[in-house]
């Protein structure tokens, strides 16, 4: 079926396009308040190059036939894979990760788009009618398929980029029908690694509580055996490897459990993005008057901390605007992904939607110092054309999925 | 295909139905996560934004408002010719950060260039890895302040901190008085007028941002501060000079244990000086001694002796009990009073006139005259001379000496107080009693401070000379000063004489009070004196404590006296603005004094003392400046010749570089040029710095070079304090 463009523009959701278009207005005037105070510099203006640049790139996507996505998947993530090692050889420093290609004057982080890319090839093998996720070949299969651009960022090394993938892994194998022991088979060893790094018993306890979970769920005796020592190996190696690191390194990790411990070096963002949020009351001190973000208190505020600018100088106000619009956004993509025909668009959205959530929540847990600071970016708000151009792609998905989640495979 | 996807689903139903179903039930699961976390995070901003508000307003705050103390100058001190005594100097506290230093042998080498310390020192700073503020030098010149700031291999923790120095050091220290570290005056002027000079501190907010840098804030208030006032004293740093220079001879001559001297101008009472020996040195704060820093002329209280006789004499005859010419029986040297002690002369008179008894200081004729004029009386005169009460001088501590009531007076008392025992004075008392008579019998307030001034030297209040009471007639102050000459030309005060002026003085030798006992082993021996007679302009008060080399007045204190008037009288300042050779004596010699300025003052004494002169070395070990009198001047043989060296202090022909550091630049080359200096200039403003320093000795003529700076951005003052 022939559909006019007019039409398809006509049948954009409108609760994911409009506050999507307004996050990314409100992101737009954030970095313009972050920036105003430093001198011959062009933040505002590239990020507005990247917006419309953006925009091009979802229309494309969004006016690209019905089945696109379904049949390049596995070519955009080869050359994700293709991108990630090319920037392992001759890649470019920037900010400590050695995520950047250079193309002609603009930096790009492939590992950005090597989230879509990933979350695409993952759709596309777990709507195989021939995988089997009771099968634990295909899970490992499917994998196989996150590890490998995994690694290639641990390599950069990006943390935080890396976490991200991990965690988009867990809502995709959900929805793609995968057992709750699955889940928590892959997510114990995790739990049970943060906790190692607090303390022998919490480790040990967790560990223990899990596998018991596991067997009650499960019913098997050699596989709950199986995890407990897998879960106890996990524990004891983090063990290993936390006391092996370099006390800086260590010393990052004690500051995100107690930021107050080293207010000058590791726990100060943290602490200067408390301070920023926090005075800002109800409504905020007003638009270009927060005086931590005009006094620059936070070093890089239009990267990762950019949600302390409608925080502070909107208040409490400005930042539940922020959070209920990516709320519209989120839940309206989960929706759509429970409207899907077909299992391949279904789990697609499932995972764009995924990288949105996890990105929000991680990024705003940091700024609240719920999580460490690991630098991930909040999408369509943060200074830097690869997340805005990815997080841009994965709208455009979205809107496009929902023109077609009534068309069978 | 059915079977699929695992977790108890109808297998009979349609795929993609199926697929929809169990999305629909996943969405829930999901969704549910989801707004958990949704909620987390606004409660977590609720907190706080909104409850912990207060206390993040109040973070921000402190984090990037400043509170910016603006120090006003703490006035200045003058003397009564603008000398200055008292300045403030920035200074330079300079500290090594181990983490901003590149290269550490290299900032070494640089920094022990700059400021002459020991490089290895500096390395050792530098290598420190335990702290990051190791001071290495203070008190460092502000002019040394750009170069410290732009090292090549590093940078170094700055800190400019105002100090007050006193450029005369020890002259006059415990009259200026002092400063405690937190600026605040605790002795002498310092405390006493501290709230003028301190000034009013401002304060101005600033803003600093996130890299510790300051930025001038809008609409942020600012408060100037109000300087503090300057103050012209009173004291003339070369009567300073002189008299804590004879001073000490005196007290070393003598083996006293300390001593005091008061120069007043009976007129108006201001004291022209007032030296304390010991002395003590204000510029180093290091070594604290109290003994030094204690201004005895107000504070040691002694009983006053054959001083006192002024008193006694002056009511005899200004009760009309008495004339001058009148006999008093002087009992042959031993007078046995109703309790049997007896009162003794240490030269036996008999039956002299009341001058006399004065002139020769009869304890005995005293006795009888006080007996006359009354127990009431008496205390009323002494009262009135100012015994027993503060002379109210504008100094933090006084004593007010003792004078007992008549009420509790016993028998004994009238006879004792006649001849100064019974009751106890302070220098200052005595020298104001003296003034009174000097002053046709007008008791004046004695005071230091002459003028207040702001910091360019225009007058704020001026304080004039405060009568306190008349004490004797006019006539009988008259008659007091004759017979005073009288004790200076021909009776006890005879070493005190300077031949061709007329001094009135008087001696006194008194027994010091040991636990209650008057011993005849410890004395107090002094010589009050006042010139010229016809119209008193000084008044030098003599004491010295203890003194073991002879313990009389007219041999320890009156040659001191003498020392200092001679000095005075040849100086060229405001008293002796009369051509020495008018009031030198014995200027009608007939041989012309060679002329040695310029030859070491050893060799000129020597040669001097074979021309058949008395040559008189105030300064040893130098070239010989001028002497007084002036070559060619004729002579008679033998007269002294008073030998000056060039130097600060005691020689009018150099200059002391004034202050000008802080005044724009035109005001500054008026106030070197009115003291005959010139200057070099640099920049255009407000002075910054200047060479020589203030305070220094110079030539009349001498160059001062200023470096100016302007002042566009009133904030660019505090910008450059590190």
């Amino acid at each position: 079926m022939k559909t006019n463009h007019t039409s398809i523009v006509r049948q954009l959701d409108v609760l994911i396009l409009l506050p999507a278009l307004l996050l990314l207005a409100i992101g737009l005037v954030s970095i313009y308040s972050a920036t105003l105070s430093i001198p011959n510099q062009s933040f505002f203006e590239r990020q507005v190059i990247w917006a419309l640049m953006g925009i091009a790139i979802a229309l494309v996507i969004i006016l690209s036939p019905p089945r696109s996505i379904y049949y390049s998947a596995y070519i955009w993530y080869w050359l994700a894979i293709a991108a990630l090692l090319t920037v392992l050889i001759a890649g470019k420093t920037v900010g400590g990760n050695a995520g950047w290609l250079r193309i002609g004057s603009f930096g790009i982080q492939p590992s950005e788009f090597g989230k879509v890319a990933t979350v695409m090839a993952l759709a596309r093998f777990l709507s195989d009618s021939s995988t089997r996720l009771n099968d634990l070949r295909d899970v490992g299969k499917a994998l196989g398929l996150l590890l490998l651009p995994w690694v290639l960022i641990a390599l950069q090394p990006d943390f935080g980029t890396g976490l991200v993938y991990l965690i988009i892994f867990i809502p995709v194998m959900f929805w793609a029908g995968a057992e709750m022991f699955l889940i928590i088979f892959l997510l114990s060893p995790v739990i049970v690694g943060i906790l190692a790094v607090i303390g022998l018993y919490p480790f040990l306890i967790a560990a223990v509580l899990l596998v018991v979970i596991f067997y009650l769920l499960h019913r098997d005796l050699g596989i709950s055996l199986f995890v407990l020592v897998l879960n106890l190996s996990v524990g004891f190696g983090t063990q290993y490897f936390y006391n092996a690191l370099p006390e800086y390194q260590r010393e990052r990790i004690a500051v995100f459990l107690d930021p107050t411990r080293d207010p000058l070096s590791a726990g100060y963002n943290v602490i200067q993005s408390k301070v920023a949020i926090g005075s800002g009351g109800w409504f905020g001190k007003g638009f270009l008057h927060g005086t931590q973000t005009q006094l620059r208190f936070i070093p890089e505020q239009w990267t990762d901390f950019i949600f302390c600018v409608p925080a502070e100088e909107f208040g409490f106000f400005g930042a539940v605007v922020v959070i209920v619009l990516f709320l519209i956004i989120i839940t309206r993509g989960f929706y759509l992904a429970s409207q899907c025909d077909s299992p391949f668009t279904s789990i697609l959205v499932v995972g764009m939607v995924s990288i949105l959530l996890a990105h929000v929540f991680i990024n705003i847990g940091m700024t609240l110092g719920l999580l460490p600071v690991i630098g991930i970016p909040l999408p369509l708000m943060s200074y830097g054309g690869s997340s805005l151009l990815s997080t841009m792609i994965i709208l455009g998905i979205l809107l496009h999925s929902n023109l077609y989640k009534h068309r069978s495979e | 295909m059915p079977g699929m996807y695992i977790g108890g689903i109808d297998e009979k139903e349609e795929p993609s139905v199926l697929w929809k179903k169990q999305s629909i039930r996943r969405m829930y699961v999901v969704l549910t996560v989801f707004l958990v976390g949704f909620v987390l995070v606004v409660v977590r901003f609720y907190q706080i934004q909104i409850i912990d508000h207060e206390k993040y307003v109040d973070k921000s705050r402190t984090m990037h408002k400043k509170r910016k103390i603006l120090e006003p100058r703490r006035g200045k001190l003058y003397d009564r010719h603008m000398m200055t005594l008292a300045v403030n100097i920035p200074q330079v506290t300079v500290a090594v950060d181990p983490k901003l230093v590149k290269n550490p042998k290299e900032f070494a080498e640089e920094l022990s260039s700059i400021l002459g310390i020991p490089r290895s020192m500096v390395l050792r700073a530098c290598q420190n890895r335990k702290r990051r503020y190791i001071p290495i030098a203070s008190g460092v010149p502000i002019d040394y302040l750009s170069r410290l700031r732009s090292l090549k291999n590093g940078r170094l923790a700055l800190e400019v901190r105002v100090k007050r120095r006193y450029p005369f050091g020890y002259h006059a220290s415990q009259i200026i008085g002092r400063l405690n570290y937190k600026k605040c005056g605790v002795s002498g002027l310092e405390e006493k007028y501290n709230e003028v000079l301190a000034g009013t501190p401002g304060y101005q907010i600033v803003l600093r941002d996130g890299r510790g840098r300051l930025r001038p804030g809008i609409d942020v208030p600012r408060v100037d501060p109000i300087d503090g006032q300057c103050l012209q004293l009173t004291i003339d740093l070369n009567y300073q000079a002189i008299a804590e220079e004879e001073l000490r001879k005196g007290v070393e001559r003598a083996g006293a244990r300390a001593g005091m001297c008061i120069i007043v101008q009976p007129r108006s009472g201001e004291i022209l000086s007032m030296a304390n020996y010991p002395v003590a040195d204000p510029n180093n704060s290091a070594s604290y001694d109290s003994i030094a820093w204690k201004n005895r002329s107000v504070i040691d209280q002694f009983d006053p002796g054959s001083t006192f006789k002024i008193v006694t004499t002056s009511a005899a005859l200004d009760l009309g009990l008495m004339d001058r010419d009148d006999r008093i029986y002087a009992e042959e040297g031993t007078l046995t009073l109703e309790d049997g002690t007896k009162v003794r002369d240490d030269h036996p008179l008999g039956t002299i006139t009341v001058e006399e008894a004065l002139t020769y200081s009869s304890n005995i004729a005293m006795v009888k005259l006080a007996r006359k004029i009354g127990a009431r009386k008496m205390f009323e005169y002494a009262r009135n001379f100012g015994f027993g009460v503060r002379t109210g001088i504008d100094l933090p501590v006084e004593y007010s000496g003792s004078l007992p009531t008549p009420a509790n007076w016993d028998p004994t008392t009238l006879p004792r107080i006649a001849f100064g025992y019974g009751l106890s004075a302070t220098a200052l008392q005595i020298a104001m009693a003296y003034a009174a008579i000097a002053n046709n019998g007008l008791l004046m307030t004695p005071f230091l401070v002459k003028r207040r001034l702001t910091h360019d030297r225009s007058i704020i209040e001026e304080r004039t000379a405060e009568p306190k009471r008349q004490v004797i007639k006019p006539e009988t102050a008259s008659v007091m000063r004759e017979i005073l000459e009288s004790v200076v030309s021909k009776g006890t005060g005879k070493s005190a004489a300077i031949s061709g002026i007329r001094i009135g003085g008087k001696t006194g030798t008194a027994q010091k009070l040991i636990n209650g006992v008057y011993t005849n082993r410890k004395h107090i021996a002094s010589f009050v004196g006042f010139f010229p007679l016809e119209d008193p302009r000084i008044l030098i008060l003599v004491v010295l404590d203890e003194p073991t080399n002879g313990y009389y007045g007219s041999a320890v204190a009156a040659p001191v006296f003498r020392r200092i008037a001679l000095r005075l009288i040849n100086s060229t300042t405001d008293f002796t603005r009369t051509p020495p050779q008018e009031t030198v004596p014995k200027m009608s010699g007939d041989i012309p004094l060679p002329d040695y300025t310029g030859i070491p003052a050893r060799v000129g004494l020597k040669w001097l003392r074979l021309s058949g002169f008395t040559p008189v070395l105030f300064q040893n070990r130098q070239m010989i400046y001028n002497t007084v009198p002036a070559p060619g001047s004729k002579c008679e043989a033998g007269m002294e010749v008073q030998i000056n060296r060039r130097g600060a202090g005691t020689d009018m022909n150099s200059v002391v570089m004034p202050d000008v550091t802080g005044l724009p630049l035109r005001q500054a080359v008026n106030v070197l040029s009115a003291a005959q200096l010139q200057a070099r200039i640099t920049g255009s403003g407000i002075i910054r710095s200047q060479r020589p320093g203030a305070g220094s000795a110079v030539r009349p003529g001498a160059t001062c070079v200023l470096r100016a700076s302007p002042v566009n951005n009133p904030l660019a003052e505090f910008l450059r304090v590190p």
